[in-house]
């Protein structure tokens, strides 16, 4: 690469960090960064002159309590973790943390060989292990795998939700495939929040008609980021 | 065993699923990349989440850490500003009344082990190098997530002038760095 070029992708690189890039731009330098090495070595290193300055601040001690909610957010203290209404007991995460665990294991089985690019993944799967959907979310599109295991149902629908660690109400993701994959972009009202998990609920035909989960929640999973 | 490879010792180790290693990582560098956090976001509540996102995600990501990304503050700096200016994005979130800090000197950082990094002596001598209204364009972009408009506003210096301050502040930076 010549001068000229280096000293384009530094002003590029810049702006990425400086986090003046929105929107499509910020995207295209997203895919750069996960293609090209010498796009990465750049960001890096301006990373790594202008991060000092951040070191510079006088320290905030977070409040303690941040300490537990973070411990439950991880999964490793169960008493309440995601803060829901008590009617809401399929949301209990006794229900979860054993289906994530067991999600875990199957992911690893499932994976392809490692891939360069961060992709969040989680496996939806029944109470005997068996793999139904594989869900992968990578920048704001979400791809459903539908595997050779889900029941078909002609009268309903499968709805697939995220349940925000904010202890808002859940969102939907879209309708999951019966065989098949489908990719939807992700949805407007869960930028910005954080999955705690992710639930997928029976309903009629074309989706739940209140935009919130009104059928039996089937399985639930947590999405992890690799 | 320096500051450093402490925190290394200890990422290494979250690597691992070791939970107390990773309670000795948060420890050590919570308040920082909360200072971090609060300083772009200006809201105590919004910066104490995307302290846990990044925390999250330091944990799930501890083993994609090596050092050419640089230390270990750098990756973690980096991974709480990335989450931080997300946020800002998705919530069009302004910075209207910001309280900073003009007289920026490198003074100000006492003596945090942590943040005594080579990397760190080195950007103080070079920002302190600079003139002033680069160094505080400059300062204002990074440390306060400020827009080039939001930085006009704020210091009454045209457009134009603080783009150029920007640039060049930055280029002068880079070759004192990398001098």
């Amino acid at each position: 690469m010549n001068y000229l070029q280096q000293e384009r992708l530094d002003a590029l690189s810049v702006n990425y960090v400086l986090g003046g890039m929105r929107g499509k731009a910020r995207q295209r330098f997203q895919r750069l960064l996960m293609q090209q090495q010498q796009v990465r070595e750049t960001v890096w290193r301006w990373e790594q002159h202008l991060n000092p300055l951040a070191e510079s601040l006088p320290e905030v001690k977070p409040d303690q309590k941040l300490w537990h909610k973070l411990q439950q957010r991880l999964g490793w203290q169960h008493a309440d973790v995601v803060q829901l209404k008590p009617r809401n007991n399929w949301l209990h995460p006794a229900n979860w943390v054993a289906a994530a665990a067991a999600a875990c294991l199957a992911l690893v089985l499932l994976l392809p060989p490692p891939a360069a690019l961060p992709i969040e993944l989680a496996v939806i799967q029944t109470k005997e292990a068996k793999a139904l959907w594989l869900v992968s979310k990578q920048g704001d599109t979400v791809v459903l795998q539908a595997s050779a295991a889900v029941p078909a149902d002609p009268v309903h629908d499968y709805e697939l939700w995220m349940l925000p660690t904010s202890g808002q109400t859940p969102v939907s993701l879209g309708l999951l495939p019966q065989r098949g994959q489908v990719s939807y972009p992700w949805p407007q009202a869960a930028a910005g929040l954080t999955v705690a998990v992710l639930a997928v609920s029976l309903e009629p035909k074309g989706g739940s008609p209140t935009g919130q989960p009104t059928g039996t929640v089937l399985h639930t999973s947590e999405l992890m980021t690799l | 065993m320096g500051p450093q490879e402490q925190l290394i010792h200890w990422l290494q180790a979250t690597a691992q699923g070791d939970k107390n290693a990773f309670e000795q990582l948060y420890k050590a560098t919570s308040a920082k990349l909360f200072a971090v956090s609060l300083q772009l976001l200006r809201r105590r509540d919004w910066a104490e989440d995307v302290l846990q996102d990044a925390f999250v995600r330091i944990w799930h990501n501890a083993a994609d850490y090596h050092t050419d990304k640089g230390t270990v503050m750098t990756w973690m700096i980096s991974i709480t500003r990335y989450r931080a200016l997300d946020l800002i994005k998705t919530r069009q979130f302004k910075a209207e009344h910001i309280e900073l800090d003009p007289d920026w000197s490198p003074e100000d950082s006492e003596g945090e082990p942590v943040s005594l990094t080579r990397e760190k002596v080195k950007l103080d001598e070079c920002m302190s190098a600079l003139e002033a209204e680069h160094r505080q364009s400059i300062y204002l972009a990074f440390v306060n997530g400020l827009t080039h408009h939001e930085i006009t506003s704020h210091t009454g210096a045209p457009l134009g002038s603080v783009k150029s301050w920007i640039r060049r502040g930055l280029a002068r930076l880079k070759r004192c760095l990398e001098a």
